[in-house]
């Protein structure tokens, strides 16, 4: 009878269950934040990203008429790539370390379902992760206040896109924490994240290479991984060109079906699992 | 005293007839040829049988204690009730529901072996993040939270970030992170670990006043004197297999095996008058340490002991067996196997 | 619902949107990666070591995006090609087919290519600045000047000059011969574009190629297609109205179909015969 692994559903359909439902991942979601926010290491990389920031200063006074739009490069990598390394980071702290340091073993025989569990972490994460990204965006902002520029909004547009980024690659951290050890799914999610960038160089190669399979394989792949350059308008922003809304609005779609893939993913993998 | 009244279940009769009174009510935990492999071996992946078919029964309100070696399966059964691991085979059921129903889970408390628990939140923070699982009302989560804390004597380090908490410290907390919910049923692994005599009992007391609210309690616990001292009902463990279940009256040969005496001043003529009567004796400076086999052997020597001959009784002591005594018998004779 | 459904579906919700994303604003992308950074030198500082590996990078977009499948030819964007060859050369000066290739292409007229001749001599220049031993790039470079831009004066020098270094095949010496005394003649042009064809390093420089001889082969047909016209017109004192009277004349078997298997056009009107709007053959060459 119990051979197989948990198989209930989230919620079994009234509305009230629904709604305690969504509370009790609320209610995780909230104590993941609570729990990572105060995680020093944390603390030290937003640190370091409000630094770089601040250092953008210096290099932008060295180039002559340049100044913003070098502040603004440096300021919008500064925000990816620290945001990546967080996504990452936390991204780790999710169901491997939770198993690895046995904070589970208290929390899943609770009235708690394990999809429930795994949700709340990934909304909990996120709003981590929005935390972070929005305290480096006051510091860009900032400086560029500092330097009299006036209020550019279209960077908003950029560091949008980047969140949303950063929130597809968490994900995938917490599909790869359901089968393999902390350290383990931060370095496939870090692989994941290049090939997924650089994957739409590879997706026309018909034409270009001889052989017939290659051009094919590369094509799947191509749509298979998660293509991260959806999400980057760094340059169109900084030059002024105009982002259309559509574009952020497609975007948007693409990373929430991705999530949902991630994430449904992950909960079929993590109901199964014995736990150590 | 705080007494701890289980919200849907009140149970205020006495202990001693709870078993009786039980018959007809559901289980509080039953197994039927529950059984967990594991691939063991890093090359060569071989099944190994961490449980094998394991056949238990828990009446509610009863304290059972769970006990065996290191490595006999104790923590493994907790661990397959408690839904962290799956059954490889066999079935279980409790408070009548099956493994996993949110119903049942929400009667339940559970205190894991070692317990660990998120680094950077308070113990405050803890029981109101476990409150919020378990549905309780904002209200309800804050009284229930002081109120534990106290029982645990951890109400000033109740704002301390749990990274900084000694072992005892997070051992108490776990306690009373498994009592949140009034629960009717509490599943302790190895409750005492980590704690002081004190401690140790405290939690003693705690577990009894538990089961005087009508609470069932089901730990396990490797320190058999902790077991014999509390439990009702006993289950013994070994390399997987149950070796012996019962009331723990039943289990111990509750028939006296000796009467230890203590004497001062025993003369050798003394000691040839009751020559037959001991089996044992053991000279220490001034006194004797007798051994007589049964109470009658002895009550044939009291009145020469105590007759004036120049002896002077020191003490007197039953001895039965422990459970640690049947105990090893047990395991020894498992082994042998 | 079973999960592995769930998770199929919403794989091809994904390729659904990427696709919509690639198509609506695909083209802006591309740009909008090269100008991030426009400075190649910058660029091979940022790099870090990892100059050879970027190079790789920028070749595999130029060729993709310029080389692929040629179905959108009126989306194709030549304003990259030479910037990203540039990004390229500067990042690795040892990309050597990144000179040729660029030779080819940002000379073709378009829409083969970015119709700037100019512009292909300067980067084959830039290749022999750094590879002054290289043969290949004087080959390149005499036929750039050969067919794009008509100077067979410069084109026979080059040559020349190309076929004393070492392991400069034979024929180069004797294609400067013909290139200076034969200029414009079809039969020489064939057989430099067979050459181009015979040493071509990549897929598309090879059919491209393949295209030019079919353009000559079809100049020829046409020659003799006009000789046919004429000899119509001779007998009946009229221009013919269509390739079935010509056929029916018994002064061709069948409807005339050029290299690549389009029908010619004849159109009495302008007294001519051409090749049909649809053809792959492309603008015919001038001569």
């Amino acid at each position: 009878m119990n051979a197989v692994a948990e198989s209930r559903p989230i919620a079994t359909g009234s509305r009230v269950e629904v709604a305690r439902a969504l509370r009790k991942i609320g209610y995780v979601a909230l104590n993941t934040y609570r729990e990572t926010v105060r995680d020093k290491v944390l603390y030290n990389l937003v640190l370091f990203a409000l630094l770089m920031i601040g250092s953008s200063y210096v290099l932008g006074a060295i180039s002559v008429y340049q100044e913003i739009k070098v502040i603004k490069d440096l300021g919008l990598a500064a925000i990816s790539a620290f945001g990546i390394v967080i996504a990452i980071f936390i991204g780790i702290g999710l169901v491997s370390k939770e198993m690895e340091k046995r904070t589970l073993y208290s929390v899943l025989p609770k009235p708690i379902s394990r999809s429930q569990f795994l949700l709340g972490k990934y909304l909990g994460l996120c709003l981590t992760l929005l935390v972070n990204v929005a305290v480096m965006t006051v510091g860009l902002y900032a400086l560029l206040f500092l330097m009299r520029h006036p209020f550019d909004p279209a960077l908003l547009k950029a560091i949008f896109l980047i969140y949303l980024e950063l929130a597809l690659l968490v994900a995938v951290a917490i599909l790869f924490s359901t089968f393999t050890s902390s350290i383990l799914a931060a370095l496939f999610a870090g692989f994941v994240y290049v090939t997924g960038y650089f994957s739409s160089d590879l997706k026309n190669l018909e034409g270009v290479v001889d052989s017939a399979f290659l051009p094919q394989l590369t094509r799947v792949l191509y749509y298979v991984l998660p293509n991260f350059k959806n999400f980057d308008v760094k340059a169109a922003v900084v030059a002024g060109d105009p982002v259309p809304l559509s574009q952020l609005s497609w975007a948007t779609a693409y990373a929430a079906i991705y999530v949902a893939l991630l994430l449904v993913a992950s909960c079929w993998i993590f109901r199964q699992r014995n736990l150590k | 005293m705080l007494t701890f009244l289980p919200s849907e279940h009140k149970h205020n009769r006495p202990a001693a007839s709870a078993v009786e009174a039980n018959r007809n009510d559901v289980r509080a935990v039953e197994t039927r040829g529950l059984a967990k492999d594991y691939l063991a071996g890093s090359f060569l992946q071989r099944k190994k049988r961490a449980l094998d078919a394991l056949d238990l029964e828990v009446d509610e309100g009863e304290i059972f204690g769970l006990i065996g070696p290191n490595g006999a399966g104790k923590t493994t059964t907790l661990k397959l009730l408690m839904g962290l691991v799956f059954p490889s085979g066999g079935e279980a059921r409790i408070l009548g529901r099956p493994l996993g129903d949110p119903e049942m889970k929400q009667q339940i408390g559970y205190l894991p072996e070692q317990p660990y628990f998120y680094e950077y939140l308070t113990g405050r923070e803890l029981m109101n993040y476990f409150g919020q699982l378990f549905g309780l009302s904002r209200e309800e989560r804050d009284a229930r939270s002081r109120e534990l804390l106290e029982k645990v004597g951890m109400t000033e380090a109740a704002d301390v970030p749990l990274r900084k908490y000694s072992k005892g410290m997070t051992q108490r907390l776990g306690i009373a992170q498994a009592l949140v919910n009034r629960p009717r049923l509490v599943f302790l692994d190895e409750p005492m670990s980590g704690l002081d005599p004190l401690g140790r009992r405290e939690i003693s007391l705690l577990i009894r006043e538990l089961r005087e609210s009508g609470v069932t309690v089901f730990f396990c616990s490797h320190i058999l004197s902790d077991v014999e001292q509390l439990c009702d009902r006993v289950a013994i463990l070994n390399r997987g297999k149950l070796v012996q279940a019962g009331r723990l009256s039943e289990i111990i040969d509750v028939s006296l095996r000796a009467v230890e005496v203590v004497v001062e001043g025993l003369s050798p003529d003394l000691e040839s008058r009751i020559a037959g009567s001991f089996r044992e004796l053991r000279r220490q400076g001034p006194r004797s340490h007798l051994s007589f086999p049964d109470m009658p052997s002895f009550e044939k020597a009291l009145p020469l002991l105590i007759g004036g001959g120049g002896a002077r009784l020191v003490s007197v002591n039953p001895v039965k067996e422990t459970l640690e005594d049947h105990f090893f018998r047990e395991v020894k004779a498992g082994a042998r196997e | 619902m079973n999960p592995g459904f769930l998770i199929g579906a919403l794989f091809l919700a994904v390729y659904a949107v990427q696709s919509h994303i690639d198509e609506t604003f695909g083209e802006y992308r591309s740009t909008e990666e090269i100008l991030y950074i426009d400075n190649p030198r910058v660029l091979k500082k940022a790099m870090l070591g990892y100059e050879n590996l970027a190079a790789d990078l920028y070749w595999l977009r130029a060729v993709q995006y310029f080389g692929g499948k040629r179905r959108d030819v009126t989306n194709k964007n030549f304003d990259l090609l030479e910037p990203l060859l540039r990004i390229t050369v500067t990042l690795d000066p040892h990309f050597k087919i990144a000179y040729t290739y660029g030779a080819t292409f940002l000379s073709e007229p378009f829409p083969q290519g970015a119709g700037m001749p100019a512009k292909g001599v300067a980067l084959i220049d830039d290749g022999i600045r750094q590879h002054p031993e290289h043969w290949r790039f004087y080959l390149d470079k005499g036929f750039l000047y050969y067919w794009y831009l008509r100077d067979y004066k410069k084109a026979a020098e080059i040559f020349l000059e190309g076929s004393e270094l070492e392991g400069a095949p034979f024929w180069m010496r004797t294609t400067a011969g013909r290139a200076l005394a034969q200029g414009g003649d079809r039969q020489t042009a064939r057989g430099l574009w067979q050459m181009l064809h015979d040493t071509a390093e990549t897929p598309q420089q090879r059919d491209n190629a393949a295209i030019h001889m079919m353009q000559l082969d079809a100049l020829d047909q046409l020659d003799a297609l006009r000789r046919v016209a004429a000899r119509f017109e001779e007998r009946t004192g009229r221009y013919p109205q269509s390739w079935a009277e010509l056929v029916s004349a018994g002064l061709l078997t069948m409807t005339p179909v050029d290299p690549t298997g389009a029908p010619y056009v004849l159109d009495p009107a302008s007294r001519d015969v051409g090749p049909s709007p649809e053809s792959k053959l492309g603008r015919l060459p001038g001569h």
